[in-house]
């Protein structure tokens, strides 16, 4: 099967460029080896939020601090600040609201109730401007009966720290009643499952009778796992300023996000193929001229050029044996020492080296193997060499800005 | 030393990382809450088995096999294999006669096609339904009718005529076609015809077996699987690829014979497709060409069968129905649609089945289209039962939309 461009790998980075490339009318197909690290994404998109131990107040200001083969570096600051622009513009044709700009990073909670930086932050999570003022004097914080996912007591204890007096109440909603019968069911996908039109309207009406009127209401983050209106109507209906606070994976919001993006990328004429696997790339002459997938077998996928966003060791983008890091789909160049001893740090909280290591590419983001530069391969993401995206609180960031440029580049033969 | 990477057992079940994405897209969990899940029924569940047979947990029979969990995971764990051969291995409890019934629809579609006009009136009548419920088939259900011409015999029929074709293909008709749909068969002839290549029947057929499977029936699904791969090889040996036009049928004999029947069907695996797989790779590769009427107007969503979703094809089948001109696609949500074969039909299940599918009906009757192409016939029937939407198999969207004069004069035939 022949396309114009085929990204591997539909997590955030991959439908990015799948999206940007589509939006052209380019013929594009996406292979997704299984669901993503969207699925774990607690509510807010960074971009750039820490350094060492320091938040970083404006991420773009930071880049030319960073690491010289860093992937922002390597697209330049200026890339970075168009792009970045452009994010919120792209999401909110798909049909995703967010919050926030690159300018300036503003916080959210994470689900202890500790303040984190954030760049974009998707619908109906709490936003605030400064991690160190108070965000309001009072806050009742829901909980909802048997609901394994949301840790009360820790956000009171965060949020007294900031001067906030807490309050919690614990909800009973009737729906969850059979789901309760199992422990293991009552988590927040398979409770915003259960969230109909009735369950919400008790929800808010049961929130209301307990709520004091200078209150702000802090919910787990279980409504909307179709599209916002749900979250919308909860609003509406509640009488106290409502928001929610991110529950641990998998989240309602990441996984909404996944497919907002998917049925975009679908409706622009998109070929998303889920749980299909790149056995193996075919190289000839420093191109790459086609794909074995397990599902495609014998026909082998076709591209005018590739785009890899396979993610990174959680995602099986790169690998590891006890012999060093790889490259699962084409064997690309992977920044790795070889002394084993050289990975990890001793601190286990320390950053980690191995989680920096990726896929080395140019200056045009094309990878290479044993040196040699592959013309028409891209890779992108959580998949590139010398960046950690968990210490500088950037794996959104990098996967939607190196999706587009990528996508542009590919485009544009190199020019952008 | 004896490295983790050397150590990976059946089915990747080490490999599991218990990220819980799979709970997120199983379609009973999120109706049943007497499923534990694909996690615990699968990988976690795996681990304590593997101790004591004791700890196998009979709610494991609410899987309905969509593979949907597998489709999801990140880690290539083969969740639902892990769950069916769990049952196949430790659930001890003999089938019940109603799942007999509906598992041998060999026996039954020879009895019922036998005697067409007589059964088809009386399952559609009251008294029918209660007796089936009794029995334990839901009331609500609608047999499909049965038709007292087999396809098997009309293949049989037009074998001499189809030897002169210049190539050839061995049909896999299933019981579906055979039956109680012999049109679908006909039109899959009719194309095949137009460009070139006559449709033999495999020297014998049986079920494929998946409602045995379903059901425990392993040694009968075994037989009936040994019979189909000694066919399917005769056809392979004569340069002939398997065609079928059930997604199910397909993957049961790809994929559920080695994973769960532990029959090796490797040599001719890759030669048992779809017949939309078929005829895509050969348009892509110019050996063939369809003409489409020019007068063809109507509006088609494309429903994703579990099976399909889980063989990874649906965008063979999707690129077909787009060729078409005049024909409007409106894509839905791959979603299951909740009936997995004799699953559905069950009186106990039935409540679930249709949870299941609502999403998936509200989707259909939002997209109104004039029809819901799908590779799967019980998708078919659920979904024609639970919205009202005509639902077709898209090698009969095509036979209808082909041209077959110009279609023949394009591939050199006339």
């Amino acid at each position: 099967m022949k396309f114009d461009y085929i990204i591997i790998g539909g997590g955030l980075c991959g439908l990015s460029a799948g999206i940007r490339l589509a939006e052209q009318g380019k013929k594009t197909a996406v292979i997704s080896s299984g669901q993503s690290a969207l699925h774990f994404c607690a509510g807010s998109f960074g971009l750039l939020g820490k350094k060492g131990e320091k938040t970083i107040v404006s991420p773009l200001d930071e880049i030319k601090n960073l690491p010289e083969n860093h992937p922002y570096r390597l697209m330049g600051e200026e890339r970075v600040a168009v792009l970045a622009d452009s994010v919120p513009h792209t999401l909110k044709n798909a049909g995703i609201t967010t919050i926030g700009s690159g300018k300036n990073n503003h916080f959210t909670l994470t689900p202890f109730g500790v303040a984190r930086p954030s760049w974009l932050t998707l619908h109906g999570y709490f936003t605030f401007e400064n991690a160190d003022t108070r965000p309001f004097d009072k806050a009742l914080i829901i909980s909802v009966k048997g609901f394994l996912e949301s840790y009360p007591a820790f956000i009171v204890e965060n949020l007294e720290k900031l001067g906030v007096e807490c309050r919690i109440e614990t909800i009973d909603l009737e729906r969850l009643t059979r789901l309760r019968k199992s422990n293991f069911d009552m988590r927040a996908v398979s409770v915003a499952k259960q969230m109909d039109a009735t369950t919400i309207d008790e929800f808010a009406s049961k929130i209301n009778a307990c709520a004091k009127p200078d209150e702000t209401i802090l919910i787990p983050a279980i409504i909307g796992i179709q599209d916002e209106s749900q979250m919308n109507r909860m609003r509406e209906l509640v009488k106290n300023p409502l928001f929610c606070i991110p529950t641990i994976p998998v989240s309602v919001s990441g996984l909404r996000t996944q497919h907002i993006l998917q049925n975009y990328f679908e409706q622009l004429g998109g070929t998303y193929l889920l749980g299909d696997h790149v056995e193996k790339g075919i190289i000839e002459n420093g191109k790459v001229k086609e794909l074995v997938t397990t599902n495609f077998g014998e026909d082998h996928l076709k591209a005018d050029a590739y785009i890899l966003a396979t993610g990174s060791l959680f995602s099986e983008g790169i690998r590891s044996n006890p012999k060093g890091f790889f490259e699962p789909v084409f064997g690309l160049d992977v920044n790795s020492p070889a002394s084993r001893d050289d990975w990890y740090a001793a601190n286990f909280f320390d950053p980690q080296p191995y989680m920096s290591y990726g896929v080395e590419i140019d200056k045009n983001f094309h990878p290479s193997i044993k040196g040699e530069t592959i013309s028409n391969l891209y890779a992108a993401g959580a998949s590139l060499a010398h960046c950690n995206s968990l210490k500088e609180d950037s794996g959104a960031g990098t996967a939607i800005l190196t999706g587009f440029h990528t996508a542009d580049l590919a485009l544009n033969n190199d020019k952008c | 030393m004896n490295y983790q990477e050397q150590n990976i057992s059946a089915n990747n079940f080490e490999e599991c990382i218990k990220c819980t994405i799979c709970t997120a897209y199983c379609p009973v969990m999120a109706v049943n809450p007497d499923y534990p899940g694909p996690k615990m029924a699968g990988p976690d569940g795996e681990r304590y088995r593997l101790k004591s047979p004791e700890f196998y947990d009979k709610a494991l029979k609410y899987c309905l096999n969509c593979k949907r969990c597998e489709v999801s995971c990140p880690s290539n764990v083969k969740i639902g294999d892990i769950i069916q051969s769990a049952r196949i291995k430790y659930d001890k409890k003999a089938p019940k006669l109603r799942d007999h019934v509906l598992a041998e629809t060999d026996v039954m579609g020879n009895l019922a096609s036998a005697f067409a006009p007589i059964v088809n009136p009386i399952l559609g009548t009251g008294i029918a339904k209660m007796g089936l419920h009794a029995f334990g088939v839901d009331k609500h259900r609608k047999f499909p009718a049965y038709s007292s011409h087999k396809f098997s015999t009309y293949l049989k029929k037009i074998q001499p005529e189809q030897e002169k074709f210049p190539k050839h293909i061995a049909y896999y008709h299933g019981c579906y076609v055979n039956y109680n749909n012999p049109s679908l068969g006909k039109d899959l002839v009719k194309i095949l015809n137009a460009v070139g290549y006559g449709v033999l029947p495999l020297s014998k057929q049986k079920c494929c077996g998946v409602a045995k499977i379903a059901n425990k029936l392993i040694s009968r699904a075994t037989h009936d699987a040994e019979i189909n791969l000694k066919s399917i090889r005769e056809a392979v040996d004569k340069d002939m690829q398997v065609l079928a036009t059930s997604s199910t049928c397909v993957f049961t004999i790809r994929d559920e014979y080695p994973h769960l029947l532990g029959l090796d069907n490797s040599d001719v695996r890759s030669d048992i497709m779809l017949a939309t797989v078929f005829l895509s790779r050969k348009i892509n590769d110019g050996e063939i060409k369809l003409v489409f009427k020019d007068d063809y107007s109507k509006r088609v969503s494309y429903h994703t069968p579990c099976h399909m979703q889980k063989l990874g094809w649906s965008a063979y089948s999707i690129g077909l129905l787009k060729m078409i001109p005049g024909l409007e696609f409106v894509p839905l949500p791959s979603q299951c649609c909740g009936i997995a074969g004799t699953y559905g039909f069950k009186k106990e299940n039935y409540e679930y089945s249709q949870k299941i599918g609502a999403e998936l009906f509200d989707a259909i009757e939002m997209a109104h289209p004039d029809l819901v192409a799908t590779d799967c016939e019980t998708c078919k029937w659920q979904i024609e039962m639970s919205t009202g939407a005509k639902v077709e198999n898209p090698i009969s969207i095509l036979a209808d939309a082909l041209d077959v004069e110009a279609t023949m004069k394009a591939n050199g035939i006339l």
